[in-house]
């Protein structure tokens, strides 16, 4: 398996606007992402998953170390990686099909086309019948539904999922989930998704990375060898789950610990 | 945004900001021989300061242009505070009232000052008139916004908690509207202030707006110059004060 | 009068659970109908009853020897409207006002939203122009109409110069703060689907700040309609704003009463007008 996105040694420290402290959010942290897997980062709130993931978007800087796709270094957020947001981040101001227009007008592409495409990724979301409804029309998985859309209609190779499913209710999230997995098992596409759900990592991902409370770095990595569709009430799952709670656990308390050192 | 803002460089810029946009203008149409009328020079607006100063008129007039905004908005937070809590409590009477309070609103404050100076001359009366009503119903309907907009839940928690309806009044209720009420005085205090120099403008013999008004006729520029500027002063200084209030109470 | 008045309710409760079912659906449905009506009657005329009671004092007012002179009666100022609108002389006075109103409206608007957008895309802009909006904003539009005077004398231009300072700081501030505050994952998504930063300007960050800077627009509508009324109060020959100060020093209470309804009225519907306008720009 080739690999689609590598981080060595990678670095990121910034200054809390507020306090004016720094804050190494992520250290020294070495980790390999293959082309093609589903990969879900799980680990305490405030451990720099999501600041993670906004580096291989291109929307936060280095600061030391590498970051590669595809062995070229990621300089600024392009076409290639598509992202999903968990506030959905919609323009209000665009209705269903013009949302998910939004990177083919960029791109340049004829109006045909453009509609063509667009019209083929609301299908496959499931969003027949709403693309003239505006985003504040809709529920909270109708809208999300837009977000994949959106992201899937640039066809990127890789998709970054920021949480994108922690604002839905439980029935939704599990329809969603289901949906996303046979997206992904249609195409060759690499997904990296955060999360702070154990269950919802184990249901989708390949592998689970796991990472330690602040700073951030990868605790552990777990694969998951079970089939697709996968069954949560089965015992296997419920094996499965156990390490990477009482990993997560562990990093959760030393979290708190540490949060409570400070104030 | 991401970069903390620098207080030396926001002055130094704005200040050069006022520099090129209003002295440098200003001083080369002095310099390039403008009319006094037009434009005086920076020496004849001192002088004129200086010759405000000596004989009082800029005192009193500001003086008794404060005295109207004061006793008029006070008149307004009185009458438009209570009744804006009543109709928001209340869906009948909101109901009643609504038909009437929306159609003044638009009847702007400065159409009533030929009605006022009919019925009362130019007394004081008009102009206290005038400014209750600019003030009123910028009070009212933010008033009544605020009461409809009162957690219900807070309510409920302090009825279970055991309190009277007296106690929710003055512990919950009203706590929960202050920061609104502030910040509607604080744009209310403002019409209230452009409403007494309309209507010094156009019926008055005393007051700033009579000032620069009637500096206006004598084609005495640097009065009136000096005029707004005392007036974007007092308009500022009452803004700044009510934001610290408004700070005071931000939970 | 506060206590229990908030028990009251203009609907009746829709579906009374507690109630025995009585007859068949239709019928039900029926009643619930009438009831509906009657609810919705009584909801008329409690909104009409204050009104009515108003004008009714008004016209007993107006009758009394006291106020007779300085008031009169609902029925004469119509009156008196309604040969102003068929001699024309109304339209003169209205089609003037709205005329300098929208001209220092749309200069306004044009200087306004352009300083804002400039401002809230460069950190220099907004540096050097915040000195002077700030040094500026406090002067209320109405101390500026004497130079307006001195410098355009009286006429058009002085009114329309006052109505850009009444209105031009409220829409820069309005038109800064929309754009300074677009949600940073709306941008982040453009920027995720290829966006550059002119894009992100063109399509993300203008039509997202569009119901800040209608607002803005809206506020500022309101107050060039009364920055039109005073300034043509002292500054014109014709317009509202003068037709009533003519009319009160003449001894006309009946058309200075005229005119505030129209006044009212215009400012009515230029705000309806407004709304109409964006709901269907904005969709937000």
């Amino acid at each position: 398996m080739s690999h689609m996105i590598e981080a060595r040694q990678l670095t990121k420290r910034y200054v809390n606007e507020r306090t004016g402290r720094e804050v190494l959010a992520l250290d020294h942290v070495d980790f390999t992402i293959a082309a093609g897997e589903f990969l879900c980062l799980v680990g305490p709130s405030g451990c720099g998953k999501s600041t993670f993931l906004q580096m291989v978007a291109g929307l936060e800087q280095v600061t030391e170390g590498t970051l590669t796709i595809n062995g070229k270094p990621i300089a600024g957020p392009g076409a290639d990686r598509g992202m999903v947001f968990q506030s959905y981040a919609l323009f209000p101001w665009r209705n269903v099909i013009e949302n998910i227009r939004f990177g083919l007008e960029i791109k340049g592409l004829s109006k045909a086309e453009m509609n063509e495409i667009a019209h083929a990724a609301a299908h496959q979301v499931g969003l027949h019948g709403f693309e003239h409804a505006y985003p504040k029309e809709l529920s909270g998985g109708m809208k999300q539904r837009v977000g994949i859309a959106r992201a899937l209609a640039n066809d990127p190779p890789v998709l970054l999922m920021d949480e994108p499913f922690a604002a839905l209710d439980a029935q939704t999230r599990e329809m969603l989930q289901e949906e996303l997995l046979s997206l992904w098992q249609g195409a060759n596409r690499t997904v990296l998704f955060v999360t702070h759900s154990v269950q919802e990592a184990v249901y989708l991902g390949s592998r689970i990375a796991i990472m330690t409370a602040r700073p951030g770095r990868i605790k552990t990595v777990i694969d998951v060898g079970l089939q697709h569709p996968r069954d949560i009430t089965a015992a296997a799952f419920g094996e499965l789950m156990k390490p990477v709670y009482a990993a997560l656990k562990e990093e959760v308390l030393k979290a708190a610990v540490s949060a409570r050192a400070l104030a | 945004m991401s970069d903390r803002p620098n207080t030396a460089r926001v002055l130094a810029l704005g200040a050069l900001g006022v520099l090129l946009l209003i002295v440098v203008p200003w001083t080369l149409a002095v310099l390039s021989g403008v009319r006094p009328i037009i434009l005086p020079s920076g020496w004849q607006l001192l002088d004129a300061a200086d010759f405000l100063m000596r004989t009082d008129v800029l005192l009193h007039s500001t003086w008794v242009s404060l005295v109207r905004v004061n006793l008029g908005f006070l008149l307004a937070v009185v009458t438009a505070v209570p009744l804006g809590i009543v109709l928001g409590r209340s869906p009948l009477l909101f109901a009643a009232f609504e038909p009437v309070v929306e159609s003044f609103r638009f009847v702007i404050p400065f159409a009533w000052i030929p009605l006022a100076i009919l019925w009362f001359g130019t007394s004081e009366f008009g102009k206290l008139f005038i400014i209750w009503y600019a003030g009123f119903f910028v009070l009212l309907l933010p008033t009544i916004e605020a009461v409809q907009g009162i957690d219900k839940d807070l309510i409920a928690a302090a009825r279970t908690l055991g309190a009277t309806r007296w106690t929710i009044f003055w512990r919950v209720a009203f706590p929960a509207i202050v920061p609104d009420l502030l910040l509607a005085m604080r744009v209310a205090f403002a019409v209230c202030w452009i409403a007494i120099l309309a209507a010094e403008l156009v019926a008055s013999r005393a007051g700033l707006g009579y000032m620069i008004t009637d500096a206006r006729e004598l084609l005495q520029t640097e009065v009136v110059i000096i005029g707004m500027v005392v007036i974007g002063c007092i308009g500022a200084i009452y803004n700044a004060l009510f934001i610290r209030l408004q700070r005071l109470v931000q939970y | 009068m506060m206590a229990g008045s908030d028990d009251i309710r203009l609907r009746p409760r829709r579906g009374g659970a507690l109630r025995p079912a009585a007859g068949s659906p239709q019928s039900r449905r029926r009643r619930r109908g009438a009831a509906d009506l009657r609810a919705r009657m009584q909801a008329l005329a409690i909104r009409l009853a204050l009104p009515l009671l108003l004008i009714a004092l008004w016209a007993v007012a107006a009758r009394s020897p006291g106020v007779a002179p300085v008031l009169p009666g609902p029925a004469a100022v119509l009156a008196t409207l309604w040969q102003m609108t068929i001699s024309g002389e109304l339209f003169v006075h209205v089609a003037a006002s709205l005329q300098r109103a929208f001209a220092g409206f749309v200069v306004a608007g044009i200087i306004g939203v352009a300083a804002g957008l400039a401002m809230s895309q460069s950190r220099l802009v907004n540096d050097i122009l915040a000195g002077p909006v700030e040094l500026l904003r406090p002067i209320s539009s109405i101390a500026w109409i004497p130079l307006a005077i001195l410098w355009f004398g009286i006429g058009f231009n002085s009114v329309v110069f006052v109505i850009v300072a009444s209105c031009i700081f409220i829409i820069l501030l309005n038109t800064l703060a929309a754009a300074q505050n677009v949600d940073r994952d709306l941008v982040n998504a453009a920027l995720t689907l290829g966006a550059t930063p002119r894009q992100i300007f063109t399509k993300v960050t203008v039509p997202s700040a569009m119901p800040g800077i209608m607002l803005g627009l809206r506020i500022a509508m309101t107050g060039a309609w009364g920055g039109v009324l005073i300034a043509e109060m002292i500054a014109t020959r014709e317009g509202l704003g003068y037709m009533i100060v003519r009319a009160q020093a003449s001894y006309r209470p009946d058309i200075v009463i005229g005119g505030m309804i129209v006044i009212g009225f215009v400012g009515y519907a230029l705000n309806w007008l407004f709304l109409a306008l964006q709901r269907r720009i904005t969709h937000v």
